[in-house]
């Protein structure tokens, strides 16, 4: 009878490939997604550049915490001019907050003047639990090899407080700096921190 | 958010203590308000305050670690000088699930007490208790809250009795408990990404029928995985935890938080034990730079190095006389067509391709349900390594000409015998897989350690390339049969030859018999002596009443009879080696010299008093680990070597089956033998390379212990 049971979980265990999440240091999942403006991104033509992937719903406290005095976008702007691709990333599904069509998307890309390549739409959900992304904002590195180099928070301060974004250290900044360097990356892992994804 | 503030006075039992309290205070989707235990402050006597939340409906705020999103509740105070603030006592939180995300927190309402300690000489009327609460409030979205709480209390000379105590009552019963009514152990296993809690009762103790656990910070243990109970005994339940991201980057020593269960919720606090030396950090001595290199570039070189690997295997004995037959095969026939050639290549390369895959296949089933074995698995087992003997045996005495197969006479090509022969190519590339495994070359171990570890697909993917690695040399003499020319012409040659290759079969059994020796003993032997006896006997029956010539009804008799010799012996020989091995007492491991038995709690003993250690994971069937040992680990350079660094050597020996050596060998990646650890008396692993020599060793030791 144990052994039966062991037998039904192992099964259950291959057919949903049990840990959705993915180890620092191990292959990021490749995925495709429409962005806002239509467009079709697949991660692995990115090959080659260092990429960022950004959760976000704009209208969690802690996401507009980084937005509201452009704390994010200079971030954006810093790694995009340097070569990096940041994908935003929206899980809200239909009907939950944070939900944006493309139309709607591509207005809010405009309106806080956002510097990130592109914000894709992923409505199911499906690369957000691949990544196990649960907060926005939930930030996540990938390396020019594909491999994933850093998750968790976008900085040292869990607070919705604007004034703590100065304070606080930011981590995907001080990956992509390091990496870059070819230094080993401190905070590789970190609890990523914000409103729930909204799946 | 004073104007908020109203301050009311009462006057109490006559006394004209003057009590202030301060109302709650309408916050977002919630009303707070700070409280105290006391209705005055007295001078050198510590009290309670709490912050108290009223919520709405369905909104909650969090826990010390809020889960897999929120924020826990944040106060700073700001007290008269003799009053200090302690930490928020936090009462035992509940799960929230959003689509499967959950999240610690309260709902409803909740009590967040803090201790406030009283200077002996604090003076004055009227204390006035400040703090700023910052919280985040959710139900499907969150909303930041704060508010400016204040408290102002008069100061008195006894204890008198607060308002609210019946709120401090609850509070202080919605605390998890200190006590734990059982015996608490925890272990990690980073492979597994898992850590156990165990719980033992004392003897006529209950045990919880649900348990779960708080890790009272983010990081430590996935939230959002479910935590599996199991009661493996009367006396024991064990609580598998999935472990966080953050952990396994760098793990904790110890389990901190709340465990809950339907009796009551206890705070608690247990290091872990075992798997103490997961802490450790592994290195790996690059293992020659064109391997590294190859691992390095991800799958095409794990195919790459399988590939090579299966290559390799070809002129290792025991793959060897299969495939100089297989090419002697060509050479006579190199007269047929080209279409039959191919047929030959690709029924050869089929036949090792597809054993490759089943033997992996196996593998992986087995290890789906729970089994853990690693590769080389089936040279654990008796059956096989009996039926092995006999194929072998067989094999050998067909080579030196005891008996032929069939009606294949040298140059008789009848179709039949041709459409046989492909079938024949198909089972000669099966033998050549089954039969290679032993001989798993440097190579492979390190490939067959990813593939193991890797998922199903990408993991048959590389033991495919590995089978088509050792077909490969068949395979190309086929597609292009020019390259025969380039070969030695047939002659008489090829008959000496091929007896020559019966005796490397025979060293393949006595090789096979000291195998089974190691694990079953001397009636392991006797065993597998009778087989060799009687399958010589039937070999003999055989060639001599069945050969071509022989009438139809000698045929008869004689294949009959001895296929029932053969296979009555076979499985005779199983059920007394399988009886041999498990009564078979004397350990594997031979105690000679330095070089002692390992375990897990060895090891762990050695580092903890000092000792670096030296593992030699090893088999009697692993050939290039006996390789090793005679021209690197047991050399008089390296036991001098050990001597003065005063390393403890122990040996791990795997020829049988042993749970927690595969347990072990997983730990580092692998799936089977060899493997050479160096540990540091910090715990910190080095792991050698598969080859070693004197000279590896010694570089290894004086890089690491220096």
């Amino acid at each position: 009878m144990k052994s039966y049971h062991y037998l039904l979980l192992s099964l259950l265990a291959l057919v949903s490939t049990s840990n959705a999440a993915v180890s620092t240091g191990s292959l990021a999942p490749d995925f495709t997604l429409k962005d806002s403006t239509g467009a079709t991104h697949t991660l692995s033509s990115f090959k080659g550049k260092y990429v960022v992937l950004e959760w976000t719903n704009h209208r969690c406290p802690f996401v507009v915490k980084h937005y509201a005095k452009g704390d994010m976008q200079a971030t954006q702007k810093a790694l995009t001019s340097d070569g990096v691709i940041w994908l935003q990333i929206n899980s809200s599904a239909p009907g939950k907050q944070g939900h944006l069509t493309a139309a709607d998307a591509e207005a809010l890309r405009e309106s806080l003047n956002m510097e990130s390549t592109a914000m894709l739409l992923d409505e199911s959900g499906e690369v957000g639990r691949t990544y196990d992304a649960r907060t926005t904002p939930h930030m996540y590195l990938i390396s020019p090899e594909g491999t994933l180099i850093y998750q968790g928070a976008i900085d040292s301060i869990k607070s919705t407080r604007q004034s703590d974004v100065a304070k606080a250290t930011n981590y995907v900044k001080a990956a992509y700096e390091s990496a870059k360097a070819g230094k080993p990356i401190e905070n590789a892992t970190t609890t990523a921190y914000g409103c729930g994804v909204k799946y | 958010m004073n104007f908020l503030l109203r301050i009311l006075s009462l006057s109490l039992f006559g006394f004209s203590a003057l009590v202030l309290q301060a109302a709650p205070v309408k916050g977002e989707q919630a009303s707070v308000e700070l409280i105290a235990d006391v209705a005055q402050i007295v001078p050198g006597e510590s009290f309670q305050v709490a912050v108290h939340f009223e919520l709405e409906p369905h909104w909650h705020i969090y826990w010390q670690n809020p889960g897999s999103s929120g924020l826990p509740l944040e106060l700073t105070w700001e007290l008269p000088e003799g009053l200090e603030a302690g930490a928020i006592q936090w009462p035992t939180p509940q799960r929230f699930d959003l689509d499967g995300f959950i999240t610690y927190g309260y709902e409803d309402s909740v009590t967040f007490m803090v201790p406030v300690t009283v200077a002996e000489g604090f003076r004055g009327d009227i204390a006035t208790l400040k703090a700023d609460a910052f919280w985040l409030i959710c139900k499907e979205l969150c909303l930041p809250g704060d508010a400016k709480l204040s408290l102002s209390l008069p100061i008195g000379d006894a204890y008198l009795e607060g308002a609210n105590v019946a709120l401090f009552q609850q509070a202080v019963e919605s605390l998890p408990a200190g006590d734990v009514p059982w015996e608490l152990s925890a272990s990690f296993n980073l492979d597994s990404k898992e850590a156990m809690l165990r719980l033992t009762a004392d003897q006529g103790g209950f045990l919880p029928t649900e348990l779960y656990f708080y890790a009272d910070q983010e990081g430590i243990v996935d939230p959002n995985a479910a935590q599996v109970m199991s009661s493996p005994s009367a006396q024991v339940a064990e609580l598998r935890l999935s472990l966080d991201m953050l952990f396994l980057d760098t793990p904790a020593d110890r389990l901190n938080g709340v465990l809950q269960s339907e009796n009551g919720s206890w705070a608690i606090q247990v290091d872990f034990t075992d798997h103490v030396t997961s802490l450790s950090r592994i290195q790996e001595l690059e293992s020659g730079g064109f391997e590294q290199s190859l691992l390095d570039l991800g799958l095409p070189g794990f195919l790459a190095l399988a590939f090579l690997g299966g290559l390799i295997l070809n002129v290792m004995p025991c793959v060897l006389p299969v495939l100089s037959l297989k090419v002697f095969s060509l050479l006579k026939h190199s007269g047929q067509s080209k279409q039959q050639a191919l047929a030959h290549g690709f029924a050869y390369t089929a036949g090792v391709v597809l054993s490759f895959i089943a033997l992996a296949a196996a593998l992986f089933a087995l290890r789906a349900v729970g089994e853990r074995i690693g590769w080389g698995f089936q040279l654990q087992n008796p059956n096989f390594v009996v039926l092995l003997v006999v194929v072998f045996f067989l094999f050998g005495l067909n080579l030196m000409g005891v008996f032929e197969i069939g009606t294949s006479l040298i140059g008789a090509d009848s179709k039949v015998s041709q459409r046989n022969d492909v079938l024949g190519s198909f089972g000669m590339g099966i033998l050549a897989a089954v039969v290679g495994a032993p001989c798993m070359g440097p190579l492979v171990a390190s490939v067959s350690g990813i593939a193991v570890q890797a998922n199903v697909a990408t993991g048959l993917l590389i033991f495919g390339t590995m089978g088509l690695g050792l077909a490969s040399p068949f395979l190309l003499l086929s597609v292009f049969p020019k390259l025969v020319a380039y070969l030695p012409k047939p002659g008489v040659w090829m008959e000496s030859f091929k007896q020559f290759m019966g005796f490397l079969l025979m060293a393949a059994v006595v090789f096979l018999a000291l195998v089974v020796g190691r694990q079953g003993g001397v009636d392991a032997v006797f065993a597998i002596l009778v087989v060799l006896l009687i399958t010589g006997m039937s070999a003999w029956i055989y060639g001599r009443w069945a050969a071509p010539v022989k009438s139809k009804r000698s045929k008869f008799i004689a294949t009959t009879l001895s296929a029932a010799l053969t296979i009555g012996v076979s499985v005779y020989a199983i059920q007394s080696t399988k009886a041999a091995y498990e009564s078979f007492q004397g350990g594997s491991t031979t105690e000679d010299g330095q070089w002692q038995a390992w375990s897990s709690e060895r090891v762990e003993a050695e580092l903890a008093a000092g000792n670096p250690v030296f593992i030699d994971f090893t088999a009697t069937w692993c050939l290039i680990c006996q390789v090793n040992k005679k021209v690197a680990l047991r050399t008089t350079e390296t036991q001098t070597l050990f001597e003065e660094y005063g390393i403890v050597a122990l040996e791990a020996d795997w020829t049988r089956y042993d749970a927690a050596i595969t347990d072990e060998l997983e730990r580092f990646g692998r799936s089977g033998v060899p493997l050479y650890v160096l540990y540091t008396p910090q715990g910190d692993a080095t792991l050698l390379p598969q080859s070693l020599t004197n000279g590896i060793i010694r570089d290894a030791v004086e890089n690491t212990l220096k």
